[in-house]
């Protein structure tokens, strides 16, 4: 059914098409917050379609709505559904550009997919980026929670991408550290300092340091590591980055 | 009466001998006690007579000091067997024997290790027979009268061990014969002794190395050949190597050691070693009843069983309880089986070829069945094991188990039924496929000189079929829904098929090379050490260039990072070796010449401080073979 026509956004699926195919979840969520917020973000000038932002700026919003658990989150039919029946207007709005007739595969699995890949389906990307970076708030409300960090996580391609691609994402004090020590705003103090001489671009900064962290992981088993050490290997790796010694190839 | 040394004399033209072929082949690989205990087991359950009663095995070791110690060094002739030994120092074999002289007399101590068996076809044959038991475990060398088919060993290598694990390389041999000869009374004895080529001390005759302890004749030159009735058994009385009626032989092993050992054992240690040993490697010959194994330590007798070694329960247990074999492994202790198919080609002279069958059997293991966890014992009819084949790798989902191959004319054990021609003919290409030290099964010169086309295939695919099995067995019941796990399935994909299934994005050269590869981290040079051998799958191919790159890996999967060569060399003849830059890294290649195919390497990384996991790939160029 999800064919090229519906991936180039001539075609829609109402919920009548798949009513074989649907399962209740078991309870009702109320998804209005979620239209309205991406009603504002689409009105938002500063915010133009295709970019990084419109996830950093649905995140909050998305996550809190959708309050579900993890094991409800991985279940990969929610999110066709979402993708597929519910939103398929935002789908397009943030990824059209991906779209190629002749290998609709990217289009595709931003309405597929989800599951264990935090990759790549639109909605359930921008919701495991809140939940793996989002600060609970002490008195336990979800309205309080602070979702700073999701922002600077989501709102950076490169380091979206990167954290929700690899497996180290699955353990929070490694995400929360990645998310604090590679942003734009901590990448652009320390270039400000002027340590470094002619340091790299932040995306690169981003991309060499988390692959060292990924084979620095083949030895060192994260969750037996304290969190202070987590947060100084990966600044170690992100220095010998910045002073272009860390084995570019 | 006594017996007397008698040396081989050989033309000053002839080829010298720094030491004994067989006994170097043998020492190569793993000299420990491990090979001495399997081969002389092996030696024994091959010569076991064919009735219902089980090839009795005991091994006696004994320390001899002071007068009993002297008195038995008189027996033995030693001082002209000295006078021998000390002409031959001018050799690295020789100067440990002379080392090894000059310490018994020192200490006036000697370890000597007999091995008494029963129930055997003892040493058949006439002095001079051209094939018979006694020639081929005492006189020649690399030559081999078992039957071949069945037998555990069959290229006459084994018994190298017995002169190897001899600090003197001399061994006693004492044998109630199954068959009366028809001229001489059982006992039979004889002694053999392998010293390297020597000289006498004017210099004119040249002794060969091999000397025979025995009677004299009158012929001139002519070897000592074996004593016969009374005069044996009193030399035998006198030389500690008395032995029951039965049939049988007692072998005794003179200043016995184990040549890789660090230090000198006690008996104490050594004998608990053979007993574990004894039931690690014959548990099947054992558990059968086909096989009895004793230890003797001053006195005192200790029987190597099962029940002692739990350890190896496991294994029984899958023979015990295949007629209740299960189709899935839910429970501790279950036991389920699968078949391997094995394609035995023909041999070159047009006979034997058949769809064989080998059964793999696996027990789900029970908790605190630690050792041996997750390996194959591989077995046929000879009832050893040749190889425990590890297979951790293979389990996922806390499915541990513990599995045995039957092969041959083991293949039916555990259940009612008998062996066929088919798992004759496997036994035989079995037994082919075994190297010297019986230890595995692999592509061997024997099986290349016998059978045709498709030996390869078939010996080199047991392993893969195995694992596979082992696969569909010991993996955990997963509820396969509809689309969804097959998409995660294809994300997670577990073994060596490439990613989504798809046969066209194979790489042609996984399909066509076969080889093995290692890699480790050098802690002194801070630097990785790699080696390994490609070889195309297919004879009608050759190998057209090698291209070894060191990958950096990741938590989930390879980076694009390269860790750069720095050296790499080949023994293989006539390969070009370079280090070209593949994407700005430092890689080795090999190109060899034309009409190679086996090709192996070895070679180091650059100075790696990081020591994070790196893995080797080597892409391998093959083509259909050029002319000759």
């Amino acid at each position: 059914m999800i064919d090229n026509r519906f991936l180039a956004g001539d075609r829609e699926l109402t919920e009548e098409d798949l009513r074989p195919y649907l399962q209740p979840l078991g309870r009702s969520i109320d998804l209005s917050p979620i239209d309205e917020r991406i009603e504002e973000i689409r009105a938002d000038s500063e915010i133009g379609a295709q970019s990084s932002l419109i996830d950093a700026e649905l995140a909050p919003t998305l996550h809190r709505a959708l309050d579900l658990t993890r094991n409800e989150a991985a279940d990969a039919g929610l999110w066709h559904y979402l993708c597929v029946v519910r939103f398929p207007e935002f789908v397009h709005y943030r990824w059209d550009h991906v779209y190629d007739p002749e290998s609709p595969g990217n289009m595709e699995e931003k309405f597929l997919k989800a599951g264990t890949d935090a990759y790549s389906n639109a909605l359930h990307r921008i919701w495991w980026g809140a939940e793996l970076t989002y600060e609970k708030a002490e008195s336990g409300d979800i309205k309080d929670r602070d979702y700073s960090r999701t922002k600077r996580v989501l709102g950076f391609q490169e380091l979206a991408n990167d954290i929700l691609d690899h497996d180290f994402a699955r353990y929070i004090p490694v995400t929360h550290a990645c998310g604090d020590l590679l942003c734009h705003d901590t990448l652009n103090e320390i270039k400000e300092e002027g340590t470094y001489n002619n340091p790299p671009s932040n995306s690169n900064i981003v991309s060499r340091t988390t692959t060292l962290l990924r084979e620095e992981l083949t030895v060192r088993r994260v969750e037996m590591m304290e969190e202070d050490d987590i947060v100084e290997t990966i600044e170690d790796l992100r220095d010998d980055v910045m002073r272009r010694e860390a084995g570019w190839s | 009466m006594s017996g007397q040394w008698g040396f081989t004399t050989s033309r000053p033209t002839d080829a010298r001998y720094g030491d004994d072929v067989a006994k170097y082949a043998m020492s190569h690989g793993e000299p420990g006690l491990k090979t001495f205990v399997r081969e002389v087991l092996q030696n024994s359950n091959d010569a076991r007579l064919a009735n219902d009663q089980p090839a009795r095995v005991t091994f006696r070791l004994k320390s001899l000091q002071g007068d009993e110690a002297i008195e038995y060094l008189k027996a033995l002739d030693i001082e002209t067997w000295s006078e021998h030994a000390n002409l031959a120092t001018d050799t690295e074999s020789g100067k440990h024997i002379a080392e090894a002289i000059k310490r018994i007399k020192d200490d006036e101590k000697i370890r000597i290790l007999t091995i008494e068996d029963e129930n055997t076809e003892g040493l058949l044959g006439e002095e001079n027979a051209d094939e018979s038991n006694f020639t081929a475990l005492v006189r020649d060398v690399l030559f081999s009268s078992k039957s071949g088919d069945t037998a555990g060993g069959s290229y006459g290598l084994g018994k190298a061990v017995l002169w190897l694990y001899s600090g003197l390389s001399l061994v006693m041999f004492n044998s109630t014969l199954s068959d009366s000869d028809p001229k001489d009374q059982s006992p039979r004895l004889i002694g053999r002794t392998r010293l390297p080529t020597h000289k006498s001390e004017d210099g004119d005759t040249v002794y060969q190395g091999h000397g025979w302890y025995g009677g004299l004749n009158d012929e001139e030159g002519a070897r000592p050949e074996s004593i016969w009735g009374e005069e044996a058994e009193s030399i035998a009385d006198d030389l500690q190597l008395s032995r029951p009626d039965g049939p049988g032989t007692s072998i005794q092993v003179v200043d016995f050691r184990v040549p890789t050992a660090e230090e000198r054992l006690n008996d104490e240690e050594l004998a608990d070693q053979i007993t574990e040993m004894a039931i690690e490697w014959f548990w099947p010959a054992i558990y059968r009843g086909n096989l009895e194994v004793a230890v003797e330590v001053e006195g005192e007798t200790k029987q190597a069983s099962i029940d002692e070694y739990p350890q190896y329960e496991p294994f029984t247990n899958c023979l015990d309880n295949r007629s209740n074999s299960v189709d899935q492994l839910a429970e501790p202790g279950d036991v389920t089986q699968a078949a391997i198919s094995i394609d035995v080609p023909e041999k070159s002279d047009g006979s034997g070829g058949a769809d064989g069958q080998l059964d793999l059997v696996v027990r789900r293991t029970d908790t605190g069945e630690y050792q041996h966890r997750n390996e194959v014992a591989f077995v046929r009819g000879a009832g050893m094991v040749v190889e425990y084949y590890d297979r951790d790798r293979v389990v996922v989902g806390n499915q541990d188990f513990h599995a045995v191959l039957l092969g041959g004319r083991a293949r039916p054990w555990g259940t009612e039924g008998c062996p066929q021609d088919t798992d004759t003919i496997v036994e035989e290409f079995l037994t082919a496929a075994e190297p010297p030290q019986h230890d595995e099964w692999v592509r061997t010169e024997t099986l290349a000189n016998t059978y045709s086309r498709g030996f390869r295939t078939a010996v080199e695919g047991i392993k893969s079929d195995v694992t596979e099995a082992l696969r569909g067995l010991v993996a955990p019941d997963v509820n396969r829904g509809a689309t969804g796990p097959q998409r995660l399935g294809n994300r997670f994909k577990i073994g060596n098929e490439s990613r989504g299934g798809h046969s066209d994005r194979e790489s042609p050269s996984s399909q066509r090379v076969t080889g093995s590869t290692n890699i480790s981290f050098d802690e002194v040079y801070t630097h990785w050490s790699f080696n390994g051998e490609v070889e195309p799958l297919s004879d009608r191919n050759e190998i057209r260039a090698v291209t070894v790159s060191l990958v950096r890996m990741a938590e989930e999967r390879a980076t694009s990072d390269r860790l750069p060569v720095q050296n790499i060399s080949s023994d293989t003849a006539g390969v070009s070796i370079s280090l070209p830059e593949q994407k700005g890294v430092q890689v080795g290649r090999l190109e060899p010449v034309p009409g190679t195919s086996k090709i192996s390497f070895e070679g180091v990384s650059k100075e790696d401080h990081r020591q994070v996991e790196t893995r080797l790939k080597v892409s391998v160029e093959v083509a259909e073979r050029r002319g000759d």
